[in-house]
């Protein structure tokens, strides 16, 4: 485990701009300059900063605010690589290069010369080779967006996500180390209900503003981060105000569209920025972070160390055949090209899940993930597939070959068994190897869905008749996942309605996944060994 | 109704409990609906009204509702909206006049052209298809590989092909967004198509660095070889990409990959 570079996280005054437009833009070259005079200048705070890109020679930091450089320096006191920021009109972006592997370097937005504990990052290590304490700490957020769900000026979930973050931070402090992150993977839906870009900051950067400061961010869309689209409800059931006609709304996360450019934040067209997730996540198109060339921003890979790393599309490219076809094609390529330990993959739409209102038998979206990826990560050597999109955790045992509808599965066909003829739970004496003992070959993977960083859901008894809106007698009960102690708050037979996040811990020899919930308690694990 | 926006709005349904959950009652119909009353003379809000009819599949109020449209101004303006309408419906040939109304008036609406080109291509115009494709792509910074190749398929097929104009889209795309190897993968199939050995080759070398000289690519390589009658090259990269596997981890695509191998290797 790593010395933690101090207990907890810092806090940082952060401002809000009034509007979003208002913030200033300073287009200029972007270049790195050692000489030391230049890192004269003041801190200067800034409405949201992140780190994008970080690879083990290279790292973007990103802000948004009046800054318009960036110095940096591996001692706090003494940062003198002055970097000149560049602008797209909404951020700004110090692209910094010639950095060292797997090394502690610090930063200040305005040029000051001394940074703040608050503001620093380590870059990867070499490809291939783990950080120098053994093990990549990766923190997984699915659906954590709920701080801005508002509707008819409620806010249901208020303090739900921080709530998911403390339990994170109880659970570092207390079994972890304190050992600092290496990684954030967002699993979409991180700001509801439209993913507009305040959406954005009201349920990601002022959430997690210490945390994002200082860890490297890839990140995967969301159906929620595709604004709106109009639904008529009355094709669904009778509600109120159908007898007169019909009832037409528009409605955020219900998008169908494949286009970025389609994105619509209220109803009223596509609003002329496009897609803000686009606008806001500098995301590697050319093979930036060492994955192979995608073209486009919405799907990527990155090698950090020994772990390589995929996000797929399954809100935009998964929807149109042509896109989806060009996506597992790179997908092949990708994972054909990779040689690394460990490969993690994250998308939105789980391909196994009985969430209370999505299910895998039913969501064309993930009945394609399920069809056109499955069979690649099993040919490819995948190890672990996370998504949101429902918001429970369900766990899967270690798959291979179950691509069908749920009631297909057939544990002794698709999963990896015990001594006892049993699914092995993939803890203690059951760890997964990741050269299957039945195959010989890395053949299978284990799939998560884990999209209750913001929100639960909840049992509501469907009434007579009632279809929708109510909680389906399958719930938590996909065959595919793990079996539960259902006396367990929160416990239905595969799968927890509980509130959490995933910690993933990765060595050289083993892959070890922990789902934490808000009070820092682990509620399930598994391990793959190599 | 697809399953997936029947289920989303199950979820938001049953986020909301007894109220109804969505963030647009300022653009629901029934506010959109009073305004339309205050100012019945405002083309754009029957437009508005239309296209959530319309994007919900309610085509005789859209229809309505922009026959009205087009009443209250230049009816171009409503061709878009109409245009999605019809393209909705499957009708293809009446989408396109639409679309082309449309951009008779906003030449460079890249939405309206991608739309027009994939109704043309619905419609079986292939070369009509192909010119909106070629605009929208000098219109959009980064078109979509899928898009791209889509378009190149186009080129390619039917009883003239142009294999020569797909190479040079791909090529044009990729001058601008790197290489792509979803793209040069095509292209190498077209170069074959056409019979440019050495330039099928030539592009896979290309993809060294990008694939990272991968078995797989070393196979690939290695297949490209043997058609152009280089076999002492062709076993180097055979022996190379066995080499090469021996110290990967096994799994299911590199154990069909070594079966390849060697049925190369004995060919």
């Amino acid at each position: 485990m790593k010395t933690a570079r101090k207990t907890g996280f810092l806090a940082i005054t952060w401002v809000v701009p009034a509007s979003i437009a208002s913030a200033l833009m300073l287009a200029g070259c972007t270049g790195q300059d050692e000489r030391a005079n230049l890192c004269t200048g003041v801190e200067q705070d800034a409405s949201r900063q992140f780190l994008q890109q970080v690879t083990d020679t290279s790292a973007i930091i990103k802000w948004r605010g009046n800054a318009d450089a960036a110095c940096l320096g591996t001692d706090i006191n003494t940062l003198d690589q002055h970097v000149l920021a560049a602008g797209d009109g909404s951020h700004k972006e110090a692209k910094l290069t010639g950095l060292q592997p797997d090394t502690l370097y610090y930063y200040s937005l305005g040029a000051a010369s001394v940074g703040r504990e608050s503001q620093q990052f380590r870059t990867a290590p070499a490809p291939g080779n783990v950080p120098a304490d053994g093990n990549t700490h990766i923190w997984l957020l699915g659906d954590s967006g709920t701080a801005t769900e508002e509707f008819r000026g409620r806010s249901p979930h208020v303090g739900e996500a921080l709530a998911v973050k403390q339990g994170f931070l109880s659970y570092n402090a207390e079994q972890g180390n304190n050992e600092p992150l290496d990684l954030l993977l967002l699993l979409g839906d991180n700001a509801y209900l439209q993913g507009t870009d305040a959406e954005w900051q009201g349920a990601f950067f002022d959430i997690y503003p210490e945390i994002i400061s200082r860890t490297a961010l890839w990140t995967t869309i969301g159906n929620h981060e595709m604004g709106v689209a109009p639904l008529d409800i009355c094709l669904l059931f009778q509600a109120p105000g159908c007898e007169k006609g019909p009832v037409v709304m528009p409605l955020g996360g219900v998008s169908e569209s494949s286009d970025p450019a389609s994105y619509d934040s209220n109803g009223d067209g596509p609003d002329a920025g496009g897609l803000p997730y686009l606008d806001i996540f500098s995301l590697p198109s050319k093979g930036q972070a060492g994955g192979v060339p995608s073209g486009t921003e919405q799907y990527y890979s990155v090698d950090h160390g020994n772990v390589h790393i995929v996000s797929l599309d399954s809100q935009l490219s998964n929807r149109a055949l042509a896109q989806r076809e060009a996506m597992r094609d790179w997908l092949v390529d990708d994972l054909s090209r990779n040689t690394l330990d460990w490969t993690i993959v994250i998308f939105h739409h789980p391909p196994y899940s009985k969430g209370e209102n999505h299910d895998s038998n039913l969501e064309q979206g993930e009945i394609d993930m399920r069809e056109t990826f499955a069979p690649v990560f099993e040919d490819y050597g995948v190890d672990v597939v996370y998504s949101g999109h429902a918001h429970s955790y369900e766990r899967s045992w270690y798959l291979n070959g179950h691509h069908g509808m749920s009631e297909t599965f057939d544990a002794r066909q698709h999963a990896e068994l015990n001594h006892a003829g049993e699914p092995s739970l993939g803890q203690g004496e059951e760890s997964y190897s990741q050269l299957s003992p039945s195959s010989g070959s890395d053949d299978k993977a284990v799939y998560t869905v884990a999209g209750s960083a913001g929100k639960a859901d909840e049992e509501h008894p469907c009434r007579k008749g009632q279809l929708f809106g109510c909680t389906p007698e399958q719930w938590l009960m996909h065959p595919a996942h793990r079996k539960f102690d259902e006396s367990i708050p929160g416990a239905r037979r595969n799968g927890l309605a509980r509130k959490g996040s995933v910690v993933l811990d990765i060595t050289r020899t083993t892959l070890t996944s922990r789902f934490v919930d808000e009070r820092g308690q682990v509620l399930d694990y598994f391990t793959i060994t190599r | 109704m697809k399953h997936s926006a029947l289920l989303l709005w199950a979820v938001l349904l049953t986020q909301a409990g007894p109220t109804f959950a969505h963030s647009g009652d300022q653009v629901s119909i029934d506010r959109l609906t009073q305004v339309i009353v205050a100012h019945p003379e405002q083309q754009s809000l029957f437009i508005k009204r239309g296209a959530i009819y319309s994007h919900a599949g309610r085509w005789q109020l859209a229809e309505s509702d922009f026959q009205r449209a087009y009443r209250l101004g230049d009816p171009r303006e409503v061709s878009f909206e109409l245009g999605l309408m019809r393209f909705r419906q499957g009708k293809y040939p009446q989408a396109q006049t639409q679309f082309s109304l449309y951009l008779s008036i906003h030449p460079g609406a890249a939405e309206a052209l991608l739309f027009r080109a994939r109704a043309a291509q619905a419609a079986g115009a292939p070369q009509m298809a192909l010119a909106d494709f070629q605009t929208y792509f000098t219109l959009v910074e980064q078109p979509h590989p899928g898009d791209v190749r889509a378009a190149a398929m186009l080129m390619a097929q039917g009883p003239d092909p142009e294999l020569a104009a797909a190479l040079a889209l791909i090529d044009r795309i990729m001058a601008n967004a790197g290489l792509q190897p979803q793209l040069q993968r095509y292209a190498i199939t077209l170069e074959l198509q056409r019979g440019e050995f050495l330039a099928a080759l030539r592009r896979c070398a290309q993809m060294e660095a990008s694939l990272g000289g991968s078995p797989e690519w070393q196979v690939e390589m290695a297949e490209l070889l043997l058609q152009t009658h280089r076999h002492d090259e062709a076993t180097a990269m055979l022996e190379q990409a066995q080499l090469q596997l021996e110290g990967l981890k096994i799994t299911p695509a590199r154990q069909a990959l070594r079966v390849k191998i060697e049925q190369l290797k004995y060919s």
